[in-house]
């Protein structure tokens, strides 16, 4: 069975102009069960709406989604969004903006504080729990939505341009934490970014995107165990593999290409 | 307020009241007309001394307390609700403008025939003047905030009401206070008008035109000066009240 299985999607959106326009005319993504690809694509391609269908706040026209083979909706979704300061709950503290999925369950409080430590015992959480949102670092905020999207043990993780809100450092602070968590969780996740480097340094698969209608030009396997991944953006080895799939790239989608 | 904004206020008030004192004193306006500062604290020490401008103050206070409170106490549900069903409010609007654009005071006879000449009618005004304030807030605070939050909610399995109670109403915190004290300033205007109007034994308004018939020209500037401070007391008192409870948006 796939983590992420999306079938032959047909979506049409309104344009600004009010003409209704082709995004996906049968598109297809599968994700294994424990598996991370990245999305890469140019803008207005529909990466975005791809997510939000998969975490069921938008309905495809034709086709069919499943996550686990049941309908979006039905298993727990972790969906990280790139906006974080208006994802987040700014009247909430650190702590209950965590908690704030599980506050909406029937769960006991006991049981909601054991979860917690749980979590921050597996993953190091390098702030004051007590803080709000607003007096952390940009970096720290998206680290906080992942959390609040992992606190409710969900079956698939949907991440939406995480680090393109981020400062250099901040999101470089960001890829290493995300690398640790993901490495961790072995659910299958989709990570929508717009910076090569990003991608190759938290996924296993990367998907090219053409533009509208959209499809999956082109895939590439990222190797773990490959040095390439190990050592980031200053080896020379990750520069040479970057430099391959642009190439590549910019043949096979015209916003990237040079004819 | 820090200490330095305080110590501004402070000066800036002793300096008009010193041209006030030179104004007067000089005699540049009648002095029927523009009593110096010294007169004007003395009649109001004595109205203090004799405990009238208290029993004012109270009367006027909650004339002001009903009415205002009766405006968010239906104002800030209904609003909620017409900002989180934006359909519903663009039928309303156009009402609610409407409503708005009446001067309030021009309903005090037609609620005088309905109430008689009693507190009732004065509380009717000030509820009819606050309430379209409050919900016209109440609803754009809840239309102005960030939708992401609420289908942020959603997507965590949230169901309407716990959106509601514990997103919706946070976002439109901020525009909810705007509108508590814009309606709590039109609150004393309307109020004190009232009084001004058909005269009641106690309140402010009743006692500037009572001295305005004696030619107490200090009594009158002295209440001028009362109702001036305690319309500056109440927003101050309101925005670190605000402050406080809405201290995430002093940030962003």
């Amino acid at each position: 069975m796939w983590g992420i299985d999306v079938k032959n999607v047909t979506k049409k959106v309104k344009a600004s102009d009010g003409k209704s326009e082709l995004i996906f005319s049968n598109f297809n993504l599968q994700v294994k069960e424990s598996e991370v690809v990245g999305i890469f694509g140019p803008n207005g391609c529909g990466k975005t709406t791809l997510l939000n269908m998969i975490a069921g706040i938008v309905k495809p026209d034709a086709g069919e989604i499943l996550i686990f083979g049941e309908k979006p909706g039905r298993k727990s979704i972790a969906y990280i969004f790139q906006d974080y300061q208006n994802s987040l709950f700014p009247w909430l503290t650190v702590k209950d903006n965590i908690l704030f999925p599980l506050s909406l369950t029937k769960m006991k409080r006991k049981d909601i504080k054991e979860k917690l430590d749980f979590l921050t015992d597996a993953i190091k959480v390098p702030f004051d729990l007590d803080k709000y949102p607003y007096q952390l670092s940009g970096g720290q905020q998206q680290y906080v939505s992942i959390l609040r999207g992992l606190i409710s043990d969900p079956m698939a993780m949907l991440i939406d341009e995480p680090f393109s809100a981020l400062d250099y450092s901040n999101s470089l602070w960001l890829m290493e934490k995300m690398e640790e968590i993901l490495k961790n969780m072995s659910i299958p996740a989709i990570i929508v970014a717009h910076d090569l480097d990003h991608l190759m340094c938290t996924t296993e698969r990367i998907c090219f995107l053409s533009e509208k209608p959209t499809s999956v030009v082109l895939e590439k396997l990222i190797d773990l165990d490959n040095p390439k991944r190990q050592c980031k953006l200053g080896n020379s080895l990750f520069k040479e593999a970057k430099q391959e799939l642009t190439n590549l790239y910019s043949r096979k989608v015209l916003a990237y290409g040079w004819n | 307020m820090g200490g330095i904004e305080i110590r501004k206020s402070i000066l800036s008030f002793a300096f008009l009241s010193f041209g006030w004192y030179v104004v007067a004193s000089l005699h540049l306006v009648n002095p029927m007309f523009l009593p110096t500062p010294f007169e004007t604290l003395k009649e109001g020490a004595r109205l203090i001394a004799e405990k009238k401008i208290f029993i004012d103050l109270i009367y006027s206070f909650r004339r002001i307390f009903y009415g205002v409170s009766l405006a968010l106490i239906m104002g800030i549900p209904v609003g909620l609700g017409l900002g989180y069903y934006e359909k519903v409010y663009r039928y309303l609007e156009c009402i609610l403008d409407f409503f708005r654009s009446i001067p309030p005071i021009l309903t005090f006879p037609l609620a005088m025939l309905i109430f008689g000449t009693g507190e009732e009618s004065r509380i009717a005004v000030i509820f009819f003047g606050c309430v379209s304030i409050v919900i016209l807030n109440s609803a754009v605070g809840v239309g102005n905030s960030p939708k992401l939050r609420v289908n942020a909610a959603k997507i965590m399995g949230a169901k309407w009401y716990q959106i509601f109670s514990r997103v919706v109403i946070f976002d439109a915190l901020p525009q909810i206070f705007v509108g508590i004290r814009v309606s709590l300033s039109m609150g004393v205007i309307i109020g004190i008008v009232t009084e001004m109007l058909v005269g009641d034994k106690y309140g402010l308004g009743s006692r500037v035109v009572n001295a305005q018939i004696a030619y107490d020209t200090p009594g009158l500037f002295f209440t001028i000066i009362i109702v001036g401070l305690i319309g500056l007391t109440i927003n101050k008192l309101l925005i670190s009240l605000e402050n406080r409870v809405i201290h995430w948006k002093k940030v962003m």
